[in-house]
């Protein structure tokens, strides 16, 4: 159900149930809502688990950085728990005065932007925006998008930005999601991911 | 604290302050997505500032659309955190152009740029579509980093469409209280418009 504008009322006027249907019908299914957050204050994975198929887009947005000993490695999702080959990706990024367009086939995760890791100067942290378009439907499947900003120094190349898409080739419902590094997989302590339901 | 799902009321059931708390403050304060400020100019101006921007948000979400009034067809959008015009910023960007892409890096920059947009010389009546991800910007621990996109057209002809990504970075640990937009030369026209969103 869409957003329904809620009407004005007089002085004095005694609030009725339609009035609280307002409130219920556009908080549940009229405005985005936060599902879960989560900050990291020890190096771990986040899994968000149980959310509901009630709206129709899921949006991650997450402020992360890994904790393997590397420079930078990718930030990664997995749906409903599934590690098989089932993950395709497609992105075209920049890195310093160079760009270059990616795809990767029948991995057992989702990538969806690289973060800096353990050797990248500390207290730098990846911006990586996530949208998941009809994540409910238990017929089609399943498509993202996303995007992401992330520095590992100051030097030349030390930063790159991107935008890509990809899929996940299941039909069934996201239930779950895991975010974690390919390598690792921990993300860092200060690492702070939010999922939100769109209406 | 998430979003507590609203449960149906029957007639005749009161409100309590239970209810009032969890469904109508914390589902506001804590549960949703909600404007903080949104400007729109009636005259040309310098700069667009968000300031006093509150702490209780775990990201930022900007929107605008805007245009500049310097004499050439295309100039920059660019931003500075808690008024820092020092050598702090760093950025990376991505865009296409016509059948061409671009790329290139900037460190050691007095501001970050978050897009391109038409000015003095594009075709009337003509704005540029942005927006920008501000990843826990009320972390006092870490340095900040910002996620935008654009789309820019000052003309029909060939080449005078863009769209592009950028990723900013800020040298600072200092959670983000305030942003300060401007062009790199000029004002923004009179008709731009930027919200400020709060992610819970």
């Amino acid at each position: 159900m869409p957003f329904t504008a809620v009407p004005d009322r007089s002085a004095g006027y005694a609030v009725q149930l339609a009035d609280w249907n307002y409130l219920k019908d556009n908080f549940n299914s009229g405005v985005w809502t936060k599902y879960a957050s989560s900050l990291v204050s020890s190096p771990t994975t986040i899994t968000f688990s149980s959310i509901p198929s009630t709206h129709s887009h899921l949006m991650i947005v997450a402020y992360v950085r890994g904790d393997t000993a590397a420079t930078n490695t990718e930030f990664v999702l997995r749906y409903n728990g599934d590690t098989g080959s089932n993950y395709d990706s497609d992105r075209v990024y920049s890195n310093g005065g160079t760009r270059t367009h990616s795809m990767f086939l029948a991995l057992s995760s989702q990538g969806v932007g690289i973060m800096p890791a353990g050797t990248a100067t500390a207290g730098l942290f990846a911006t990586i925006a996530v949208i998941l378009p009809n994540y409910a439907s238990t017929t089609a499947q399943k498509t993202m998008v996303h995007r992401f900003a992330s520095k590992i120094n100051t030097s030349a190349n030390g930063m790159w930005v991107g935008v890509g898409g990809g899929g996940w080739r299941s039909t069934a419902a996201i239930n779950q999601i895991e975010m974690r590094g390919n390598v690792g997989p921990n993300l860092a302590v200060g690492s702070h991911l939010s999922l939100y339901l769109m209406a | 604290m998430g979003f507590t799902t609203v449960p149906t009321k029957i007639a005749g059931d009161v409100w309590t302050e239970a209810m009032w708390d969890t469904h109508v403050k914390d589902n506001f304060n804590t549960g949703t997505v909600v404007k903080i400020e949104s400007v729109t100019l009636t005259v040309a101006a310098a700069t667009i500032t968000f300031a006093a921007i509150p702490q209780s948000w775990t990201h930022l979400y900007l929107v605008g659309f805007t245009r500049g009034d310097s004499a050439v067809a295309a100039n920059q959008v660019l931003g500075n955190f808690n008024a820092d015009t020092a050598a702090n910023y760093d950025y990376q960007y991505l865009l296409g152009n016509a059948a061409a892409g671009n790329q290139g890096e900037f460190f050691a920059a007095n501001q970050f740029q978050l897009a391109n947009q038409p000015a003095g010389t594009a075709g009337a009546n003509l704005f540029c579509s942005f927006d920008a991800e501000i990843g826990y910007y009320s972390g006092a621990a870490n340095q900040k980093s910002v996620l935008s996109r654009w789309s820019n057209k000052v003309g029909t002809s060939s080449g005078n469409i863009e769209v592009g990504e950028l990723g900013g970075h800020w040298r600072s640990s200092a959670a983000i209280t305030s942003l300060t937009l401007k062009t790199n030369s000029g004002n923004f026209v009179a008709g731009s418009y930027v919200a400020l969103y709060g992610r819970s």
